[in-house]
């Protein structure tokens, strides 16, 4: 009775480990992206008054059979920068993008984190975290000035806002349900690394 | 006339079940010890009480299999060392899925790193078990006989 008892504890056990396992090794994170300015002159311009607002849907796909939760998102958004790439703005802090022969100017107009949503994802399953980027004038003088800047010239160009090209940079964390972290503040790092998914999309070019 | 032989297989026989519950013991405790929120029961940090709880239950049980105590005392011995390939084989087993929580290669120095204080808990654990379970076992044998010759 002693080594079924046993043998029950340690299967469990396994079958525990696995699942947390297969947890780790299986959630993938995707975003999709719109762009669009608010307050606008109606032809597109970014006014000072307006709001240039980006929206990011964080999903999360779990194949795995023990659900998630959302723990923290940190975003970053550059958007490419048209008139640096023109030869009209050199000024701005932009990142070099360089892919094979050619090479793009990036500016970084959103960056944060949230850590409010505490969306789930279900075992076998998706959630999705919403967040909408606001970028105003006030706060934001130096971003909003720049995206305002980018976002002209493509009105000017005759390109569309969803035209512009973006580069996401996402770095989620996500809870495993049912494996608590661990109290002890002595915990070795791996007890506290091993119950939480750590999900990177896009590339970080820093600031 | 020739008289009944014992199995010669026996004493390896016993040997193996005395050591199969600390074995299963040990290992168990050494992969719950290392990861406590992942196995079953599922606590927050390992808990020293159930630990203990297992592999003495475990080495008492299986002390109580062998036929002496120095054969009880083997089982405890052997039950160390094969406890802990349990404890790497469980920890093995995302591999089976084509899953990796830890570097494959990493994996028996990274849980004889973490257990190394359970193994050292369980040495002397299995010998007292070990002696327990004989107590426990001539006790069991010599109780139908003082029933039998109680007034």
């Amino acid at each position: 009775m002693t080594l079924g008892f046993l043998v029950v504890l340690s299967a469990l056990s396994v079958s525990n480990f696995v699942s947390v396992a297969r947890a780790h090794a299986s959630a993938q994170v995707d975003v999709k992206g719109s762009f669009s300015v608010l307050g606008g002159s109606g032809n597109g311009r970014l006014l000072d008054s307006g709001t240039a607002r980006l929206r990011l849907n964080v999903s999360v796909s779990n194949p795995s059979p023990r659900s998630l939760t959302f723990d923290t998102v940190i975003y970053k958004a550059w958007i490419e920068d048209g008139p640096r790439e023109a030869g009209l703005n050199s000024s701005r802090s932009d990142v070099l993008v360089q892919d094979g022969t050619s090479s793009r100017w990036f500016f970084l107009a959103y960056s944060g984190s949230n850590t409010s949503s505490q969306a789930s994802v279900p075992a076998q399953g998706t959630g999705t975290v919403p967040m909408v980027l606001d970028l105003r004038i006030a706060p934001d003088p130096f971003p909003f000035r720049g995206v305002q800047n980018i976002t002209n010239f493509a009105v000017s160009r005759g390109i569309p806002q969803s035209g512009l090209a973006w580069s996401i940079f996402i770095l989620t964390s996500l809870n495993i349900d049912g494996v608590p972290p661990p109290a002890s503040n002595t915990a070795p790092l791996y007890l506290i690394a091993v119950v939480r998914i750590v999900l990177q999309f896009g590339v970080d070019y820093g600031r | 006339m020739v008289g009944e032989r014992p199995f010669p297989f026996q004493p390896i026989i016993r040997l193996l079940i005395g050591t199969s519950p600390p074995a299963l013991a040990v290992g168990y405790a050494c992969f719950y010890s290392i990861f406590p929120s992942e196995t079953f029961p599922v606590t927050s940090d390992a808990s020293a009480g159930w630990i203990l709880f297992v592999l003495l239950v475990a080495a008492i049980v299986g002390g109580m299999v062998g036929e002496d105590l120095r054969e009880a005392l083997l089982s405890a011995f052997v039950a160390v060392p094969v406890g802990f390939l349990l404890a790497i084989a469980m920890a093995y087993t995302p591999a089976f899925a084509g899953l990796y929580l830890l570097e494959p290669s990493a994996v028996p120095f990274f849980m004889a790193h973490y257990s190394v204080f359970v193994l050292a808990l369980a040495f002397p654990l299995d010998l007292v078990g070990a002696i327990l379970g004989q107590v426990v076992r001539a006790r069991l044998q010599f109780e139908p006989a003082a029933a039998r010759v109680g007034p």
